[in-house]
């Protein structure tokens, strides 16, 4: 029986060869990336490197050569934001966005005189991008979307929105979508993006990354060394370089390398998924925060009780039946405020492939024994 | 003495052996001699007889690339 209902927080179980990548690496092959020629920094390098390779297809991107790690989807959207040299301008979000996202829109609302407004929604928190035109200012110099939601699931239609945004760029937030749903930053013509490694894509903490369609527009976060014009005291202006300063998280993107490489089939189809949702939406005691529209959920939703709190329902869920959740606002006060649930929170259940339909009748009888 | 080719990054250096080894051209990964530069990072040696023609893929594959003639 798999009881981890927390995989929106971080993914486990996670493949077996995750754990044998980066235990190889840290036992026996060691090296670090670039800055020497002996085998095995150079075979440390080739990791490095295959798995930016790798990560093509799961972001629907032909460049590889446009995605840098970062050691998460934070440190990326903070590199984007304050890399952008926004200021004196209008920001559109999406009105489900995490703290991740927030926090440094916050900072630059107060040192850099920028506004934002959030894109016209429905209840359930997906963007109507119908309604764009009426929010768009001639100021407006970014839209940002978190693909898909750390609270209900919600996936927003992020190829509608583009079209909708015209020639405005777009910031798509991938931590809870990248592993889980289609991406296609090609097709969709996305100018930014950031990801995480040890959510939905199955890897370790600590990796992470973004990608950026025109690295011009982006100046570096953090300053250091390359093993590239090492002469200098300029950070270089290529890429990866530009965007890779400090020696990277080799053992974690080993590791992330050997989740991608041997992704797991999923043990349970999104029909079953659905059937799971509307049995707990006929539970009298819960209310249920999901998608509206089923084509529109992903792996993730969240209930409250009539009679508990989250924290103790969260609480019982484990003691009785050793059900791993995670309770209160999961870092995303704008969608407890956008889903009426602020400053209260929810239980959030967030499922992996490794989930069973077996899994889920055991959630279910849970849930209705509360 | 063979030649050696730079590159700019790590990802192109990774990215040129790999297409070194696809196409059967032999070559050697040496930290960037010193009297070139004072870089910190990896070059190939390539024998003289494979320069054409390898150069000929990493322009192909958008490989930033110097050949130094020792």
């Amino acid at each position: 029986m798999n009881h981890y209902f927390d995989n929106a927080a971080t993914s486990f179980p996670k493949p077996k060869e995750v754990s044998l990548y980066m235990s190889d690496y840290i036992a026996k092959q060691g090296g670090t990336y670039g800055r020497s020629a002996y085998p095995r920094a150079f075979e440390a390098s080739v990791k490095v490197e295959s798995l930016r390779e790798e990560l093509m297809s799961f972001l629907g991107t032909k460049n590889s050569s446009q995605i840098f790690f970062t050691f998460n989807a934070t440190v990326g959207l903070n590199t984007l934001l304050f890399g952008m040299d926004l200021h004196d301008c209008h920001i559109l979000t999406s009105p489900l966005e995490h703290n991740a996202t927030m926090r440094p829109l916050s900072k630059l609302a107060k040192e850099k005189n920028i506004t934002f407004d959030y894109l016209p929604h429905g209840s359930d928190g997906k963007i109507d991008a119908s309604k764009i035109d009426s929010v768009l200012k001639s100021s407006t110099r970014l839209i940002i979307i978190n693909h898909q939601s750390n609270i209900n699931g919600v996936i927003q239609p992020v190829q509608k929105i583009k079209a909708a945004s015209g020639r405005i760029p777009v910031l798509l937030d991938l931590a809870q979508s990248a592993g889980h749903c289609d991406i296609e930053l090609d097709n969709w013509d996305i100018d930014f993006a950031a990801f995480t490694g040890h959510k939905g894509l199955l890897g370790p903490t600590g990796t992470g990354g973004i990608y950026i369609k025109d690295p011009d527009k982006i100046e570096p976060l953090i300053y250091g060394g390359t093993g590239s014009n090492s002469d200098s005291f300029e950070m270089p202006s290529f890429i990866p370089d530009k965007y890779e300063a400090g020696t990277p998280n080799v053992a974690g993107l080993t590791g992330l390398l050997g989740a991608l490489e041997n992704r797991p089939v999923p043990l349970h189809t999104h029909e079953d998924f659905i059937e799971l949702l509307d049995k707990i939406s006929s539970i009298p005691q819960l209310t249920i925060f999901k998608a509206k529209n089923s084509n529109n959920q992903g792996p993730v939703f969240s209930i409250n009780h009539c009679d508990y709190s989250c924290s103790e329902m969260a609480q019982i869920l484990y003691d009785k039946y050793m059900i791993e959740t995670r309770s209160g606002l999961h870092c995303a006060p704008l969608a407890h405020k956008t889903l009426g649930t602020f400053p209260s929170g929810t239980v959030r259940f967030a499922l992996s492939v490794y989930h069973t339909k077996d899994d889920f009748d055991y959630l279910l009888s849970a849930l209705r024994s509360l | 003495m063979k030649p050696v080719i730079l590159f700019k990054t790590t990802r192109d250096a990774v990215r040129a052996q790999r297409l070194c080894k696809r196409n059967d051209i032999s070559c050697k990964v040496i930290p960037v001699p010193r009297d070139i530069s004072s870089e910190c990072g990896m070059a190939l040696e390539i024998d003289k007889n494979d320069l054409y023609p390898i150069t000929e893929i990493f322009i192909k594959n958008s490989i930033n690339h110097d050949i130094y003639n020792r």
